[in-house]
């Protein structure tokens, strides 16, 4: 065999080898990020605001339709509560799972451990005035009396259903 | 083994650099906001003004699904795209999102979205830089090799990490 036809052998199983493994890629996606999820407790995010004690450090698993995705890094997805006016974030380490934008819209498994995290009243303002900015309401900072508690979810792993139905009922 | 690299080096290059940029641009999806007015509507039940804001914004009828932030936010979820309406100060924004050609794809694989057989493949990848960068080192004899100039290249190359971590 001469050189010209061993590199064009090689260059042959290497577009081979791209395209076997490029398929596989995207025929994956879009539906198990990092640790997937598991046999965790499903608790529906009402129970989770109503008794946050109960759960917190344990792993929990919540379901809801993803209403917003963190549009950069996709490193945060928000989940609609099964109450209105309520949701909850599951927040991943950067990198380790990158939740994809068109996420929003979908149905969420996700997993991960229950946290607290309690702002300091400098915090709560600037919580407080990106919320307003985010809903397009004007922010007052005189209504802002106490400092606030952030719960969220420290996300290990979650199911995101291309179909617009839930793939599997969390308790209610 | 070099000519095996070099797609993968190309993915791997291409989504780096892409994908350093994170703070200034989605790398992997295409987002477009359309602001749109309307005429205001009551804070009512979400049901009621789902319907009144899919008939004032004009858009598909049968929505996958909304929700409400807050009473006077709606936020309205079809494929492909999301409406998000302040109901009294009829103001909405309509986001669309679309996978960018060719940098999705090249990112999916970067970030080892797939995991599965494409971890391995990484790694074997890596292995094979890592043989190319040591058997590279012992290519060019002479001055231009390892005991002549070469060394001092090597050295200067590991400058460069070593000043990133003494500087972040």
């Amino acid at each position: 065999m001469t050189r010209r036809h061993r590199f064009l052998d090689y260059m042959v199983w290497v577009y081979g080898l791209s395209w076997v493994f490029c398929a596989s890629a995207l025929a994956e996606n879009g539906k198990m990020y990092g640790d997937g999820i598991g046999e965790g407790a499903s608790v529906a995010i009402s129970k989770l605001y109503d008794a946050p004690d109960e759960h917190l450090g344990k792993a929990v698993q919540i379901a809801g339709r993803v209403v917003k995705v963190c549009q950069h890094r996709g490193c945060w997805i928000e989940i609609a509560s099964d109450r209105e006016f309520e949701s909850m974030i599951v927040k991943v380490e950067d990198g380790v799972i990158t939740f994809p934008v068109d996420a929003t819209g979908k149905w969420a498994i996700a997993e991960g451990v229950f946290s607290k995290t309690v702002l300091d009243m400098e915090q709560t303002l600037k919580h407080e005035e990106h919320q307003c900015a985010e809903e397009g309401r004007e922010f007052d900072p005189s209504t802002v009396t106490e400092a606030k508690v952030l719960y969220r979810i420290k996300g290990t792993g979650a199911l995101i259903d291309d179909k617009t139905q839930a793939p599997k009922a969390a308790d209610s | 083994m070099g000519y095996l690299c070099v797609a993968l080096t190309l993915v791997y290059a291409i989504s780096g650099v892409a994908v350093n940029h994170v703070g200034d641009w989605n790398p992997s999806y295409k987002i477009e906001r359309e602001e749109r007015g309307f005429e205001a509507i009551e804070v009512a039940d979400r049901d009621r003004m789902v319907r009144q804001l899919v008939e004032r914004l004009d858009l598909p009828p049968e929505p996958i699904d909304s929700f409400r932030p807050s009473p006077q936010v709606v936020e309205i979820f079809y494929e492909g795209f999301s409406v998000r309406a302040n109901a009294t100060k009829g103001e909405a924004v309509i986001e669309r999102r679309a996978e960018r050609t060719f940098f999705y794809e090249l990112n999916l694989l970067h970030l080892n979205v797939p995991k599965g057989a494409w971890t391995l493949i990484a790694d074997l990848y890596a292995v094979m830089l890592a043989l190319l960068a040591i058997t590279g080192i012992f290519v060019l004899k002479g001055s231009k090799g390892l005991a002549g100039r070469g060394k001092w290249w090597i050295a200067l190359g590991f400058v460069v990490p070593l000043l990133g971590i003494f500087f972040s």
